[in-house]
């Protein structure tokens, strides 16, 4: 969520004092389109929720996600003393939920950053220069393309042994730009051969500022659209890297560990299946559904009177 | 259900490693325990007959495997594997198996009658054919067989090119002198001065060496041609057979699947009824289960235990299954070179203070009776056990009585934190096991609670499948729990394990008189006799407090309830498969 | 324009380098297979009847089979040109290197699998790029009515479910449905019946083919056709809200016609670019999906090279899919000149 919040703050940051006023309205505006659609108002409020159990529960909460056998009770079905029940290796399914929650929510965030942070910005100055500095650009992205992410991820994580969050999220991050580049380059070609861009040329705006000013907040809607996408296929790429046993791995966890742990008990285990798999299903589903208040609530373009 | 990964080596060189490194690579025990496991509980009691009934003639059977074969020729280093083994077990020759109980049957569909010891030293073997016994082309199993099997499997570069011929063991080969045929039998002599506890076991035979020679190859006077014959076998879809079944050639799909039709000039007792037999790779649990639940497949023995499928797999309907021990056995070594291990009396604390008992609960009590393993040679079942561990105290759980044990060797307990007789700190100790093992997992744990209860901190440190070869070798851990595969055939188990100069010897122990005791073990005709030497030897072991036994570790087996007399069999490495003839679908419904 | 693609082509050849370069690296320093394969066959001493030095010149043997007696350097230029090598490595020979495990032929292993993966991932493609077309301008046109809610829950249901997991679900479902009428309608794993097709005639081929190729398409679509819609969907209706088609309507057009000349059209530009990359991120998509459905394609391929750290098969699967991914961009280029006239490409 912070993550997507930063486009607004940046648009009204990077603008002149003459008309702040003006941004000011845009940006109520924005929020005022984003309140309407309800089910990104109900997804934002179940993330801060998921948000707080995921870093405040902790402490409140009696049981951590390291195992205790002997203490914990084995593969037990939901009780009083462990809400979600048991894992096998002696671990309360509430608190290694909890943990997991942490862990591919850091993920999703560090990779929805930097695929803004690279990726759209990457993607506007190529298109905009055109010529050489595109073609440059553009093969670099071609590169990082032509290397799948299974691969490298599973190169290093094996090279030092246990993966952690951060090295997950880096890689996916470092690695996972190239389709928003692309992307937002596509829509800057389309969108510098029309008219208000060559206006702002007209009157010498520098490249910068066309890049910031004028084409970045013209692509926000792709851009977030795609950032949601990031987030949710950074966490499902994690789980998919867990499933074929490159992701991270015991004694740490995370929500795509436990789903594929999980994903055989569906039948005698169910609750090692369900809780796991639901709670991931719903951190990307208000991903997803913020993404979409956010497309509707920023696009420039958009009339009031649609609705 | 999480996908393993096994090194490329792990396949190249012989799965049945991969029952150790992976066993159970799924979750231990469940609620329902082994009562919901079941329609094969007559195996517990009657493991040789368990399963048996009526076959009808006919029928498609498709058995699936867990892991692909890379080459055809087991006695090339490259070939030798497990799966090969279990592919091949319907069309080599009959050589002798180890039944369900633990007892050895020679081949009878092979030899008149068991092979007979003439000679002590030098040590002879006579072997007898029974002139029906031949390959599926009419030639007989003849001299050249042996010799060509011989041939293959030395480091003698005048016998064959040691590039090509890649010999996955050469102990056999290299101590043979000769081998002729005389009054109608085949006598194996062996150097002077060797001898084999073993040698009642199997038949020194494999390839068709005819099928070398109408190849053209000269093997038994060029060594490059009897390697380039090696390779041929290696790499050639066999189309030969001296067992029940032939395989259909177009029907492999290398290392992925391939199909069986009866051997109609099988000369075995039993024939088979089965038209086909499709042999598949799954390599995924689950998938296999449902597999078998839609009909595709009519069962399997995966190679390691996923409890949950083990469950499941019990619930199943038209499905009967079991859990049993396996070759397989876990163990935890302790690194002789940490300073703070090379103390025994250290290592007599720890292992005092873990609990088998406790790890046996936390793990697979609750899905399988499970034997807690006191021999490392030995499993209970076996004629030859002994229980070499529990009088030491190991595994007892005894935290107290360590404590003690570490008070009056001078360490001292400041706070929860225990210091050296010179008063410095411990490093914390490295705990390793392969990454993704659950019931190794769990058992560290306990293993790191246990340590804390003694006041010696210690991290948990899981390798990656490709990393725990490297740990091992260069002695990277403190304590490591692993599996070695044992076998009913044990004599080469104790200079492995633990001779000083055994590459496998990964706890570095360096003892004069256990060496002699272990280099006795072979140096006898008298296979009881062995098994007295690898016991005392073992019991040496335990004394030095460097090797803790953990557990026997259990597999599945899960079959349609249509199949008759496949049946569990942790005696022979190739399981179920050594009966593969006898094979078949219940005459009734 | 065929200037244009030469270039282009050129230009991927040092892009080609530079990312097998990259992951050669990372493979070589990742793993070394040689401890690993001695410690195995140590493991297994006892079963298999090796001996220490039957192992010693086993591991010998692999090394030297392997190039593991060379310097990474050295392995990286053997790899590309072959020269000094034993006539089974050298890309620019046609070779890509031996595998770890013995007599695995990767040249052939590739030959095979590319097309059962090509047929799993076309099937899944054109479905689900076809269907993602239809929802996502209906979604646009609806915006904000009933269907244009439903499918959106259902597009972000699909966007948001792990793939093995919704895998395990369509095989419980096909399996229930082969027990309830009877019949061998889905098949849950493989590409084709265990014993093969050898003794079925076409039609019963044909058949087992397709119920073997149902569910694993149903699941690689999955991802594919939730993105492609969602993409489809603010394209459209980017459009839709741009002055140029208001001013269509304003002009008094059929807003058929309008749809289809003029929004239409603009709005399948994204779709143009994506639609190659889409066969790339089935191919990705594939490697989850056929180990789930034991598929042997290339994914699984991938799969079994990464889990046995098998060098040389890891960079022959990398270097196709880099050739492909190459075209896959280029044909993506290309559409995007013909879709939009206002690119030109000299």
């Amino acid at each position: 969520m912070s993550s997507t919040t930063e486009a607004p703050v940046d648009a009204k940051v990077g603008s002149g004092d003459a008309i702040t006023s003006k941004e000011r309205t845009q940006f109520e505006m924005v929020v005022r389109r984003f309140m309407r659609h309800r089910l990104a108002v109900t997804s934002l409020i179940l993330l801060v929720l998921l948000l707080l159990i995921a870093f405040v529960g902790p402490l409140f909460y009696k049981w951590g996600y390291e195992p205790q056998p002997g203490e914990i009770p084995i593969a037990k079905a939901p009780s009083g003393e462990h809400w979600f029940g048991t894992t096998r290796k002696a671990q309360d399914l509430l608190g290694l939920i909890i943990r997991g929650t942490q862990q591919s929510l850091k993920i999703g965030l560090l990779v929805a950053v930097l695929d803004i942070g690279i990726g759209a910005v990457w993607g506007a100055v190529a298109g905009l220069f055109r010529g050489w500095v595109d073609a440059i650009m553009m093969r670099i992205v071609d590169v990082i393309f032509v290397v799948p992410f299974l691969a490298v991820v599973a190169a290093v994580s094996t090279g030092i042994n246990r993966v952690t969050w951060l090295e997950i999220a880096l890689l996916i991050g470092l690695l996972g730009w190239g389709t928003t580049a692309r992307l937002v380059r596509g829509q800057v070609l389309s969108l510098r051969e029309q008219e208000f861009i060559e206006a702002a040329r007209a009157v010498g705006a520098s490249n910068t500022r066309i890049v910031f000013r004028h084409l970045l907040p013209n692509v926000t809607g792709i851009i977030l659209v795609s950032a949601t996408l990031a987030i949710v296929s950074a966490i499902l790429l994690e789980s998919a890297l867990s499933f074929l046993g490159f992701g991270i791995q015991a004694p740490d966890t995370s929500l795509g560990s436990q789903v594929s742990d999980g994903a055989g008990s569906a039948q005698n285990k169910p609750w090692l299946f369900y809780f796991p798999g639901i709670t991931l299903v719903l951190i990307c589903l208000t991903f997803n559904f913020i993404g979409d208040g956010l497309r509707d609530a920023f696009d420039p373009r958009q009339t009031l009177e649609r609705k | 259900m999480r996908l393993r990964k096994q090194p490329a080596a792990l396949v190249a060189a012989g799965v049945a490693a991969a029952l150790a490194l992976s066993a159970c690579s799924g979750d231990d025990s469940g609620d329902g325990g082994s009562a919901n496991v079941g329609g094969l509980e007559a195996c517990v009691d009657d493991p040789n007959n368990c399963n048996a009934a009526e076959r009808r003639d006919g029928g498609e059977l498709t058995w699936a495997l867990s892991s692909g074969w890379d080459a055809w020729n087991g006695n090339t280093a490259a070939g030798n594997s497990l799966y090969l083994t279990q592919v091949m077990a319907g069309t080599r020759i009959p050589t002798g198996e180890f039944l369900p109980d633990g007892t050895y049957q020679w081949p009878k569909d092979l030899l008149t009658a068991a092979p007979e010891l003439i000679s002590e030293s030098p040590m002879q073997v006579r072997y007898e054919i029974r002139p029906e016994a031949k390959w599926d082309d009419g030639n007989a199993i003849d001299l050249d067989d042996f010799l060509f099997h011989w041939y293959g499997a030395t480091s003698d570069a005048d016998k064959c090119d040691q590039e090509l011929c890649d010999p996955a063991a050469i102990s056999y080969g290299d101590n043979v002198e000769s081998i002729e045929e005389v009054d109608g039998g085949i006598v194996v002599s062996y150097v002077e001065g060797y001898t084999d506890p073993e040698w009642s076991l199997g038949v020194p035979v494999s390839l068709p060496a005819h099928i070398a020679d109408e190849q053209g190859f000269d093997w038994k006077n060029d060594p490059a041609d009897m390697g380039a014959a090696a390779e041929f076998f290696n790499t050639t879809v066999p189309t030969w057979t001296a067992g029940p079944y032939k395989i259909l050639p177009d029907s492999v799909e290398m290392g992925q699947s391939l199909s069986l039709v009866p051997n109609e000039n099988w000369y075995g007792e039993i024939k088979p009824t089965l038209d086909k037999i499709n042999l598949e790779v799954i390599a995924e649990q689950p998938t296999m289960l449902t597999a078998l639940e839609n009909g595709e497949i009519h069962g399997s023995e995966p190679a390691s235990l996923d409890p949950d499928v083990a469950e499941q797999a019990g619930d199943l309907p038209g499905a009967v299954s079991a859990i049993g021990s396996r070759p397989a056995w876990d163990h935890l070594d302790f690194n002789l070179s940490n300073e703070f291990l090379s103390d025994i009396e250290v290592r007599k604390a720890i292992m005092t203070a873990i609990s088998l008992e406790d790890i046996k609960a936390a793990t697979y009590a609750e899905l399988t009776e499970t034997e807690t393993r006191t021999n490392h040679i030995f499993p209970a079942t076996s004629e030859y056990h002994t229980d070499v561990t529990s009088e030491l105290g190991q595994g007892s759980g005894d935290v107290e009585a360590a404590k003690q044990i570490l008070a009056d060797a001078g360490y001292t307990l400041e706070g929860e934190t225990l210091k050296t007789p010179e008063g410095e700190d411990i490093e914390p100790l490295s705990l390793v096991w392969l990454e993704g093992n659950t019931m190794r997992e769990i058992t560290m744990t306990l293993v790191q609670a246990v340590l804390k209860e003694l006041g010696i901190p210690a991290n948990l440190e899981p390798n990656a499948p490709d990393k725990l070869g490297t740990t091992l070798a260069e002695r990277k851990f403190d304590i490591v729990e692993f599996g070695w595969i044992g076998s009913l055939a044990f004599t080469g188990a104790p200079s492995q394990y633990w001779h000083s100069g055994s590459a496998s010897n990964y706890a570095g122990m360096k003892n004069d008189e256990i060496d002699a005791v272990i280099e006795s073990v072979t140096q006898t005709t008298d296979l009881a006799e062995a098994a007295a030497r690898a016991n005392e030897a073992a019991k040496m072991v335990a004394e030095q407090y460097v090797i803790l036994p953990v557990v026997t570790t259990p597999g599945l087996i899960v079959m349609s309830d249509q199949v008759a007399n496949v049946r569990p069999n942790s005696s022979d490495q190739i399981g179920p498969f050594y009966n593969m003839e006898e094979w078949g679908f219940k005459a009734e419904g | 324009m065929l200037a244009y693609i030469i270039r282009r082509l050129l230009v991927a050849i040092p892009i080609l380098l530079l990312a097998s370069l990259f992951t050669f690296v990372m493979v070589e320093y990742s793993s070394d297979p040689i401890p690993t394969y001695r410690q195995q066959l140590e493991q297994n001493a006892t079963a298999s009847g090796m001996d220490a030095e039957a192992i010693d010149a086993a591991v010998e043997r692999f090394k030297e089979r392997n190039y593991y007696d060379r310097s990474t350097p050295e392995r990286y230029w053997l790899w590309l040109t072959g020269i000094g090598g034993d006539g089974d490595i050298g890309l620019l020979q046609g070779e890509f290197g031996p595998s770890l495990r013995a007599n695995y032929d990767i040249k052939g292993q590739l030959g095979d699998r590319f097309f059962i993966t090509l047929r799993l991932v076309m099937m899944a493609v054109i479905c689900s790029m076809g269907l993602a077309i239809l929802a996502g301008v209906v979604m646009a046109v609806k915006q904000y009515r009933k269907i244009d809610y439903i499918l959106t829950f259902i597009g972000f249901i699909a966007l948001s479910m792990p793939v093995f997991w919704f895998a395990g679900l369509v095989k419980n479902m096909a399996v229930s449905y082969n027990k309830a009428t009877d019949t061998e309608t889905f098949a849950t794993y493989g590409e084709n019946a265990a014993g093969g097709t050898g003794n079925m005639t076409t039609f019963e081929a044909l058949l087992d083919s397709a119920s073997h190729l149902i569910l694993p398409s149903l699941v690689l679509m999955l991802a594919g056709y939730a993105s492609a819609s969602r993409f489809q969907r603010a394209a459209m209706l980017d459009v839709l809200n741009s002055d140029y088609v208001r001013l269509a309507r304003a002009k008094g057009l059929r807003n058929r016609t309008v749809m289809r000349k003029h929004a239409l059209r603009t709005a399948l530009i994204p779709m143009a670019t994506l639609a190659p990359v889409a066969v790339l991120g089935a191919m990705a998509g594939a490697v989850v999906t056929e180990t789930v459905f034991e598929w042997q394609g290339m994914g699984r391929f991938f799969v079994d090279a990464l889990g046995q750290r098998d060098p040389f098969a890891i960079q022959a699967f990398l270097i196709i899919s880099g050739v492909l991914t190459i075209i896959g961009v280029l044909i993506s280029d290309l559409l995007y000149g013909i879709v939009d006239p206002r690119i030109r490409y000299e």
